[in-house]
């Protein structure tokens, strides 16, 4: 049975119907075009699972790929975590001290954790992507920030968590809670005038010539964390959250990185 | 928009006792401007200082008449700028494409899909395209030197600052990245500073020769070539000479 579209092709010159599956006209340029654009997706890296839950956290896909990429957070973030694990797991563990003790040794050094992650994650020294950040249009206040933000919330957490295993603290057990905040936060507004680890390292010896004086204050030394300390340090955090704020600038323009 | 002139207006940088750069008057337009000088001499610390980097601790950098300390200034800048650092400075563990598509957030391109282009684009300008999925670390010294050629080439920039961008690279691939200068030079303000006169030299619409951070000689790469080194300054014969050699 013959094809009745055949035999239309046929009367109207077009010889076999087969002849016209050839080769389709294709424009080489669009062509090309198009391949680049598909090689182009072929290249998107897949994201990180911390990229993927912080786009399910809301976080814009630029400032996710901004913090997961970061080369010197990654290190900063394991310093964070590591530090207070093992920091927690080293008090939890220790016979020697007595109860009050162990909370005062908590209490003081916790704090540091934060602080060493956020010094840890912007700087000529820790990121060797420094210059090209520097060199780049992006707000490098907020680039700071963004980074901080990860590092403080992460070495955070595991610190709530790791103030579990710390026996007979009662509720100071989150005494540390304040004073990381004013503490990282200080040497935050610092890094706008200094290289962020010699601002770490300097409000870090404060704090611990601080404690150092305050613990022999009371007649129980965990009473130096009271709800004195902590109104100070909510204030100290807010004096430095500002300060941070006024000097914004200051981190685009190279002074900060050097 | 042309490619717009960069102007250095009685700077001064300096470490302690030393100066690293003394420029009391320098503008550098559109075309291809290369900085010789040995170790030591400047180069860097210009390339600092042009690139926004660093601030000069004395005088203005001004784009176009505008000083930079303004920060919308600074801005547009940044915005036309690729910047090549001394260093390859770049992340290991970090994979080539996902180190474009990084520095390509930071240089505020987008959406994603943009970025991915510009990144393609930008690997296949150097030979890097088919090694996007591998990490950092394990490209040799010239791929890493050509991927950081590669970032700065993103968006396509009016203006480039290339501090020794043909360090490590072999004979093949550091004269393809002259030839990829000299083309980028008829549209941008491009600025190279290299150790490797013969070759960027010879493509250069004008030559900078620094020594101890002072500019001992500003002028085309033929008057340099006819000077032959011996006005230009003793410390930098060597340098002078193996370009006179050669053109």
């Amino acid at each position: 049975m013959s094809n009745p579209i055949e035999d239309e092709l046929r009367r109207a010159g077009a010889g076999d119907p087969r002849s016209l599956a050839g080769p389709a006209p294709v424009d080489p340029r669009r062509l090309g075009v198009n391949r680049a654009g598909v090689d182009a997706l072929l290249l998107a890296p897949s994201p990180s699972w911390l990229e993927r839950l912080l786009s399910r956290l809301g976080v814009g896909e630029a400032a996710a790929r901004l913090v997961t990429a970061t080369p010197g957070l990654r290190r900063a973030w394991l310093v964070a975590v590591l530090g207070a694990l093992l920091f927690a797991f080293s008090v939890a563990s220790s016979s020697t001290d007595t109860g009050p003790d162990r909370i005062v040794t908590f209490l003081t050094v916790a704090p540091l954790v934060p602080l060493l992650g956020v010094a840890l994650a912007f700087g000529s020294g820790v990121d060797p992507t420094n210059e090209t950040l520097m060199a780049a249009p992006i707000d490098g206040f907020r680039v700071f920030v963004l980074r901080a933000i990860t590092v403080l919330v992460a070495s955070i957490t595991i610190l709530g968590a790791a103030s579990l295993l710390v026996p007979d603290g009662g509720w100071h057990r989150v005494a540390w809670l304040f004073p990381a905040l004013a503490v990282t936060l200080t040497a935050s507004a610092l890094s706008s005038r200094l290289d962020p680890r010699r601002a770490a390292t300097v409000v870090g010896v404060g704090w611990l010539a601080l404690t150092l004086v305050i613990v022999n204050v009371p007649e129980q030394p965990s009473d130096a964390f009271g709800l004195a300390l902590q109104f100070v340090s909510v204030l100290v955090a807010a004096a430095a959250a500002a300060v941070l704020v006024q000097r914004r600038s200051h981190f685009d323009i190279g002074v900060a990185g050097r | 928009m042309t490619a717009p002139a960069l102007t250095l207006h009685g700077v001064a940088q300096r470490f302690g006792a030393i100066t690293a750069l003394d420029v009391p008057a320098l503008t550098i337009g559109p075309g291809l401007t290369a900085v010789l000088g040995r170790n030591g001499s400047g180069k860097s610390t210009l390339a600092r200082v042009l690139a926004t980097v660093w601030p000069p601790d004395v005088g203005a950098l001004l784009v176009d008449g505008q000083p930079v300390t303004e920060p919308e200034v600074r801005l547009d800048l940044r915005r036309r700028l690729g910047y090549v650092a001394q260093d390859n400075a770049l992340p290991p563990r970090m994979r080539v494409a996902e180190y474009c598509d990084y520095v390509a957030v930071l240089k505020e391109i987008g959406p994603p899909r943009r970025r991915l282009q510009w990144t393609h684009w930008s690997l296949t300008q150097v030979g890097l395209v088919d090694r996007a999925s591998d990490r950092i670390r394990t490209l040799s010294g010239g791929m890493q030197r050509r991927l950081a050629i590669a970032q700065s080439l993103l968006g396509s920039p009016e203006v480039l600052v290339l501090d020794e961008p043909d360090a490590s690279l072999d004979p093949e691939h550091r004269h393809r990245v002259t030839a990829m200068m000299a083309a980028r030079g008829r549209t941008s303000t491009t600025v190279v500073m290299t150790h490797h006169p013969e070759e960027v030299a010879a493509v250069a619409d004008r030559v900078l020769v620094l020594e101890q951070g002072r500019v001992v000689f500003d002028g085309p790469p033929a008057e340099l070539a006819q000077r032959g080194g011996g006005s230009v300054g003793a410390g930098f014969g060597a340098v002078v000479g193996a370009f006179s050699s050669l053109s």
